[in-house]
């Protein structure tokens, strides 16, 4: 039973933390169909500059929201420099410069901070609670409150707001986009940074738990990718469930199987989803009339 | 009210514009007829900024429009219902048309909406599906409404019959007639010739991106060269 509860808890905490992931790709997904395959990275620069700022003596609650800022900068110079140029190209084009932005970033971050791990102090102490015999971090629940709250921010923002309605309006067509007047370059610019601020939130709870390096986004990416696909492309709700599901598919995995299959886990899933399910959970089919 | 001078514009190295003149005064219907491919649709798109121009002027009211991002003209008061209908089809039937008022901060849009209903009652009844699942009569009602969310005062209509049954071609007509008793300026452009005269006061004839005919819209149902290649008379 507490071996149980024990997988359940970090099932959870790592599965919050691929929700996070799985909703930045959301975002720019549904505003501009790419899929940001440097997402990853945007939590990479979220704990990275988090744990170099900590260890230089600014306390957490300065350092968090200036490592936010420095990937808010850099998802949007990613737009700019390397998406908008591009843009009208093919979407595939488009992805696979997402992906070398991805190795640029890498390199540029082992760069500028260096090839070690990191992690800091949770923010409540690293005190573990036990529930049912088993251990929780207070760290998760910062995580799992985090994604949460991202989540529903999220949802709000896309269904009730100008600027998230004209995120969904022009990813569902640009042409009438701009027909209706939405300046759908600075649209898109703003699906970019909010992203960019999403994965590094994640990356900013997540570092006391899943420690952080240079190269830590590629898999960060790939399992967030996995949730989405799970969960439905391009659906909120489809991103957080996705991630909570990977996230435990994985942590029973490694408990009952052998943390060596931990992360074929999700790759399976991925399989399995585009074999028989490739709407994912909440994926919605598009229907064109002519 | 707008002002085409010598426009040309280019599909990569394919000029398919050579210099088009063109004008629309207030409160008129003008039709553009031509073939497949002599450029009615590229010329509209030059009108509402989705295609650059690579010579001449547009203007719109005195204002140039040809320097102005696509995004803005909307604010200006130009309505683009475009070929193909374009319709924003996983969000629901109320949300299309509230995002054609997307560059207003007016309180009157939800009395547009309204107004849109009135117009298409069957629109009222769908409001709250997504519109990829309406049929095309119904999308390219949507499409229409979208536009005149924008309260325009220059309203595009790209082929609005298109694929549609004739009983639904004649609602889309009666509204165009509508529209025009409300003093609505409208550029139509249609493959069915003779209809598209018949409401409108003037026309143009495009072949193969120049003007080759233009006058009133009874001249031109009358005129032989063009009953003969366009009205299958």
């Amino acid at each position: 039973m507490s071996e149980f509860v024990q997988f359940c808890f970090s099932g959870l905490t790592v599965g919050a933390i691929y929700a996070s992931v799985a909703l930045g790709f959301t975002l720019i997904y549904n505003a501009s169909g790419v899929i940001n395959f440097s997402q990853g990275e945007f939590v990479v620069i979220g704990g990275m500059t988090t744990a170099v700022l900590i260890a230089s003596g600014v306390p957490i609650w300065l350092a968090a929201p200036i490592a936010i800022i420095a990937a808010v900068i850099a998802g949007m110079t990613l737009y700019k420099l390397a998406i908008e140029p591009a843009r009208g190209a093919p979407l595939v084009t488009l992805i696979i410069i997402t992906i070398g932005a991805s190795i640029f970033l890498r390199g540029l971050m082992q760069t500028v901070f260096d090839k070690q791990i990191h992690r800091y102090e949770g923010f409540s102490g690293e005190q573990s609670i036990a529930i049912f015999g088993a251990a929780l971090l207070p760290q998760s629940i910062w995580i799992l409150g985090g994604s949460l709250v991202v989540f529903v921010l999220l949802v709000w923002f896309l269904s009730r707001t100008k600027a998230g309605n004209a995120i969904r309006a022009t990813s569902s067509d640009i042409l009438a986009a701009k027909l209706a007047g939405i300046n759908t370059n600075s649209t898109m610019m703003l699906a970019f940074a909010l992203s960019a601020a999403t994965g590094a939130l994640a990356g900013v709870l997540a570092t006391p738990v899943t420690f952080t390096s240079y190269d830590a986004g590629v898999l960060m990416a790939l399992k967030g990718f996995a949730a989405m696909m799970l969960g439905g492309v391009g659906s909120p709700a489809g991103a957080l469930i996705g991630g909570i599901l990977i996230g435990l598919i994985e942590a029973f995995t490694a408990g009952y199987i052998s943390s060596d299959y931990k992360d074929a886990a999700a790759f399976l899933v991925i399989f399995l989803v585009l074999f028989f399910m490739p709407g994912g959970l909440f994926g919605m089919v598009r229907v064109e009339r002519v | 009210m707008l002002d085409i001078s010598g426009l040309k514009t280019a599909y990569g190295p394919i000029e398919v514009l050579h210099g088009i003149d063109f004008y629309i005064a207030e409160g008129e219907i003008v039709t553009l007829i031509g073939a497949n491919g002599a450029g009615k649709t590229s010329l509209m798109h030059c009108i509402s900024g989705l295609q650059p121009i690579t010579a001449g002027k547009i203007s719109f009211n005195d204002i140039p429009l040809h320097t102005m991002p696509d995004y803005k003209r909307a604010g200006l008061g130009i309505a683009h219902a475009p070929e193909g209908r374009h319709i924003f089809g996983d969000m629901i039937v109320e949300e299309n048309l509230t995002l054609g008022a997307y560059h207003r901060s007016d309180h009157e849009i939800q009395a547009d909406i309204d107004d849109v209903y009135k117009m298409f009652p069957v629109l009222y009844e769908k409001r709250h599906l997504h519109a990829g699942g309406l049929s095309g009569g119904q999308q390219q009602m949507l499409a229409i409404g979208r536009a005149l969310m924008v309260r325009p005062k220059l309203l595009l209509l790209d082929e609005p019959s298109m694929g549609l049954a004739p009983i639904l071609v004649d609602q889309i007509f009666e509204t165009i007639a509508l529209l025009r008793e409300r003093g609505m300026t409208i550029l139509l452009v249609e493959q069915n010739a003779y209809v598209a005269l018949s409401v409108a006061d003037r026309g143009y004839v495009l072949e193969t991106g120049k003007i080759v005919f233009s006058g009133d819209a009874d001249s031109l149902i009358n005129d032989p060269r063009i009953r003969e290649a366009y009205l299958g008379a």
